[in-house]
């Protein structure tokens, strides 16, 4: 079995971050991630073989592009790429983290493990979300970053991130068509937003970033619409339009033909393997749903464990880099190769960064979020609940008007089925729980989460039996 | 508040005990730690086994007369399974297609012929294959599989159905069930069981009852500890793995004669491997803690070994989840189903393949309770086989 | 339908593989889901009940972009690289087990 003293899943922001902090400091850091290529969705990399002018050229990319490049030529750091980390096992001494490589299933012993994974776009659920063609946002914006494609013709956009933005902007550049972006806000909450929160005006960087993308759509005659949404997408085996309607009361005010609907609502992060090790964690309906607890070091609450990145709370690359500088510093201290005093010292400009970066996003969360009415609104009773099971709206209300006693969202899962498919719950986790809470608005019940299994990601039995026991190595 | 009867525990003996007896017209609260069907009740793999089990086999000799009581028992429950969705009005996904215990050596054949023999004794339908018999009706298994038992009524049912189905049959017919309550304590008072519980919110309530009866599944020994009753119920911690969907290939509920093994595909099309894989049980000081049990990654590989080895065609198929759950085992792995004599208006039902006799031991245990005889004997559970426990106990 | 962005961008070697049998050509680094997303395919797979699905999230967490590759199952068309000589089906169902020859 191979050994490590820090492995890091995440090739992101909070992975290189770390990485190469740890790996300064003399640990030997193994960082583990299953994209190809290092960078994470920020970075997205091209194919190896990809020669790509300008790529992501813009200066808010600047500090990823070059913590990309230091971790290029860092010695000390073993890259696992194309790997799934399916679950973790604590025992006294140490951490076992199984891993799913291209050659079969695999171990590897940590003597400390950070979780900076990430995480993905929150789904929706509305009639016709799981038609070929409803795409995630940042999904789309990943086919433009590393494949080089533009994944359709004609894009429409619907969501509350101001991401949408951005990878509208991306597509027109790339030669796409976008017929409009929707964004189920009021106009007026973004004016109130910049004016009463200066802490936005702190990163003008980011906001002519913002601005540029707005510009050149509305230069190009993109409708930009507020307080609109797509309300359900048709068509015959693959989307061919949608319904645009008024947000608040999900009135019906014009179809639009378009083979893509990018959904941009924000994101959640991908906390399945801090579940499975049995990190405690905490819920926030606009910062990514279930977020690990730390200390101030990014210590989770499992002894050797570190939490850096969205895992703590969607923050953004800047709040992921900085945290990943603390858990790299934490992980060094820790270890005893670095004293306390000079750990704190060397953390103090990354947490003098984190400070106005915190308020930043908690602004943008809020700002962003769709709001539990809207999500509600848009659950019609025939729409899919969870996809993999295929489990309507409908059958999950029904199942809690029959079952009066049922008041937590694991109990729930197993007499519906919800959650136990192919994404393991990922894909209607949220959208569940805001069935639940509104079903059953008097719930006293913990704030319980889907229990991640062991593998968090699905294995052959194959792979999995042909691994040596311990007995065997 | 008083009722005529308590029962404590929502998993399926505690929802089908609360069931019957609301049926036979007792006014009837169930109170439950948690939510319904979260213990070993929702978390076991369904099978409907009603062969003799390789962990009881294998202690054949010391159980001697009791496996015969054991398998008369099982016509019970056979006729039972054949009714249950009629009489609980519920779908419930009940398969039985029968089932295949394999043996893959002369000697495992020889203790095939052993338990048929058994079974045969007591009136159960077991049928003996040889290899080709065996494959000709399953064609998946391995050439190492030399023969088989096969019994027509096993299968499967879904634990997540089957005990929601009770606890709403019980509140149709007027039972409580009252969710998210930790019992704190019961006390015989007045001729009575009178039983202090808290819910989430810290709110007190209390209940007065001629009968309490203890369905706390692995925490059965907790319980009963409050009314200062030794019931030797043990915590074990058993994995199970789950596949992905696949098109039918899986007819019967597939068991193993000498080795850890139970499989069978249900009606969603998953294949449920499991078959007494150990999952280590949490532990605080020495004592069992609080929280699920750990999956020990060499029982699991174990476990699909164990499966590979008889139906290599499972290979490519992709593991969704394992997942540990915590049932309780009495010291001679028979039941624990009766009232306790010392301590008069108190029953017990816990332990002894709990899924596939639980809807028995539960109508039994009520018709002990509403008319002080069942329709089938219940005398080789009794709780009164440990009463040398409570001897000293005050 | 997707197109390739040509502008700025030079793509490696190229390789062949099949796709529901027919012979397609590809650049080395592209996913599977883009090669199919460029040959217009909507149903990547299709649920227990027929329904069509593709991509969703592009990054190995939705499960919808799933195909059949011959020799390996069902892999993730958004994580997996094409490869030469890659044999490629869409619109699967269930996974079906081979059942050996059994007793005869």
């Amino acid at each position: 079995m191979a050994r490590t003293d820090l492995a890091i899943v995440g090739a992101g922001p909070a992975g290189m971050a770390a990485a190469r902090v740890a790996t300064a400091h003399g640990l030997a850091v193994t960082v583990i991630d299953e994209q190809p290529r290092a960078g994470g969705q920020i970075l997205r990399q091209p194919p190896a073989s990809f020669r790509v002018d300008r790529w992501l050229a813009d200066r808010i990319y600047r500090p990823q592009q070059s913590l990309l490049q230091q971790c290029a030529g860092l010695d000390g750091v073993r890259w696992q790429h194309a790997t799934t980390v399916l679950g973790s096992e604590l025992t006294g001494d140490g951490i076992t983290l199984s891993l799913n490589t291209p050659g079969g299933v695999d171990e590897l012993r940590a003597e400390r493990l950070l979780l900076a994974t990430g995480c993905h776009d929150m789904p929706v659920t509305f009639p016709g979300s799981t038609l070929p063609g409803v795409m995630a946002t940042g999904g789309i914006q990943a086919f433009v970053k590393s494949q080089q494609i533009v994944p359709g013709e004609r894009f429409v956009f619907s969501g509350s991130h101001p991401l949408q933005l951005i990878v509208a902007d991306q597509i027109l550049q790339a030669g796409g068509e976008v017929a409009a972006v929707l964004f189920s806000q009021p106009r007026s909450l973004f004016w109130r937003l910049l004016r009463q929160s200066p802490v936005l005006l702190r990163y003008p960087a980011k906001l002519l970033y913002f601005t540029r993308a707005c510009a050149r759509l509305m230069r190009r005659g993109v409708a930009i619409q507020f307080g609109r949404v797509a309300s359900s997408a048709h068509g015959e085996g693959r989307l061919q339009r949608v319904e645009i309607a008024d947000s608040g009361t999900l009135e019906a005010r014009d179809t639009i033909a378009c083979d893509r609907l990018g959904i941009g609502f924000g994101f959640l992060s991908n906390s399945q393997l801090a579940s499975q090790a049995g990190l405690e964690c905490h819920w926030s309906d606009s910062a990514g749903g279930w977020l690990a607890r730390t200390d101030e070091w990014m210590r989770g609450s499992l002894p050797g464990v570190y939490v850096a990145g969205e895992l703590t709370g969607i923050g953004g690359a800047d709040v992921s880099q900085r945290e990943g500088e603390i858990a790299g510093l934490a992980a060094a201290m820790d270890a005893g190769v670095l004293a306390p005093g000079v750990a704190a010292e060397r953390a103090r400009p990354a947490r003098r960064a984190l400070r106005p970066l915190y308020r930043f996003a908690d602004v943008l969360s809020a700002m962003s979020h769709p709001g539990a009415a809207l999500l509600r609104a848009l659950m019609t009773r025939e729409s899919t609940l969870c996809k993999c099971e295929e489990v309507t709206v409908g059958t999950v209300r029904a199942l809690l008007d029959e079952n009066p006693f049922t008041a937590d969202l694991n109990a729930l899962k197993l007499q519906s089925r919800c959650g136990m498919g192919m994404c393991q719950g990922r894909y209607c986790q949220y959208q569940l729980r805001t069935l639940l809470h509104s079903q059953r608005p008097d719930l006293a019940t913990g704030d319980d989460g889907f229990q991640a299994r062991f593998p968090v990601k699905p294995v052959s039995i194959g792979a999995l039996a042909t691994t040596p026991t311990p007995e065997e190595q | 508040m008083h009722c005529d009867a308590l029962v404590i525990g929502g998993g399926l003996a505690g929802c089908a005990t609360a069931c019957y007896l609301a049926e036979a017209g007792l006014s009837v609260v169930l109170l439950e730690r948690g939510e319904i069907n979260r213990g070993a009740s929702g978390q076991n793999a369904g099978s409907l086994h009603f062969q003799l089990e390789h962990r009881l086999i294998h202690h054949a000799d010391a159980l001697g007369e009791e496996l015969q009581h054991y398998v008369a028992l099982t016509r019970v429950a056979i006729d039972h399974w054949r009714n249950i969705e009629s009489e609980l009005g519920s779908e419930l996904e009940l398969a039985m297609h029968g089932g295949l215990m394999l043996a893959e050596t002369d000697d495992e054949i020889a203790l095939l012929e052993r338990k048929a023999g058994i079974e045969r004794g007591q009136g159960l339908e077991v049928e003996l294959l040889d290899a080709d018999e065996t494959r000709a009706r399953a064609p998946y298994l391995s050439p190492q599989v030399r023969g088989a038992l096969y019994c027509p009524h096993e299968g499967h049912c879904n634990p997540r159905l089957l005990t929601p189905a009770y606890a709403r049959k019980a509140a149709r017919l007027g039972a409580e069930i009252v969710t998210h309550c930790t019992v704190g304590e019961t006390r015989r008072q007045g001729g009575q069981w009178q039983v202090r519980g808290e819910d989430s919110r810290g709110t007190r309530r209390e209940w007065r009852a001629s009968v309490l009866v203890n369905a706390a599944g692995a925490w059965t020994m907790d319980i009963g500890r409050m009314a200062n009753l030794h019931l030797p119920v043990f915590p074990i911690g058993l994995l199970m793995n789950a596949t992905e969907r696949a098109a039918p290939f899986i007819h019967h509920l597939i068991q193993h004669v000498g080795r850890r093994l139970s499989m069978k595909q249900v009606d969603d099309g998953n294949v449920l491997i499991g078959g007494g894989w150990s999952a280590r049980l949490p532990q605080q000081l020495g004592q069992w803690g609080a929280g699920r049990a750990a999956i020990d990654m060499t029982a699991l590989r174990n476990n699909l070994r164990t499966a590979l080895a008889v139906a290599p065609g499972i290979e490519p198929l992709k593991i969704l989840r394992s997942w540990t759950g915590i049932t309780g085992i009495t010291p001679d792995q028979l039941p624990l189903i009766g009232a306790v004599s010392r301590a008069p208006g108190y029953f017990v039902a816990a332990g002894g393949s709990g899924f596939t006799y639980g809807p028995t031991y539960a109508r039994l245990l009520s018709e002990l309770i509403t008319r002080g005889e069942p329709s089938h004997s219940l005398a080789p559970y009794s709780p009164d086989r440990f009463a040398h426990m409570n001897m000293f106990m005050g | 339908m997707a197109s390739r962005i040509e502008q700025g961008v030079q793509r490696g070697p190229q390789i062949t593989l099949t796709v529901d049998g027919e012979r397609v050509a590809a650049w080395a680094g592209e996913s599977l889901a883009t090669l199919l997303l460029l040959r217009d395919r909507s149903a990547f797979y299709r649920t227990r009940g027929g329904a069509p699905r593709a991509p969703f999230c592009n990054m190995g967490t939705c499960f919808e972009c799933r195909v059949h590759v011959a020799g390996r199952g069902w892999v993730l068309a958004c994580m997996s690289p094409a490869e030469d000589g890659m044999e490629v089906t869409t619109g699967e169902t269930l996974p079906r087990i081979e059942v050996g020859d059994g007793a005869h």
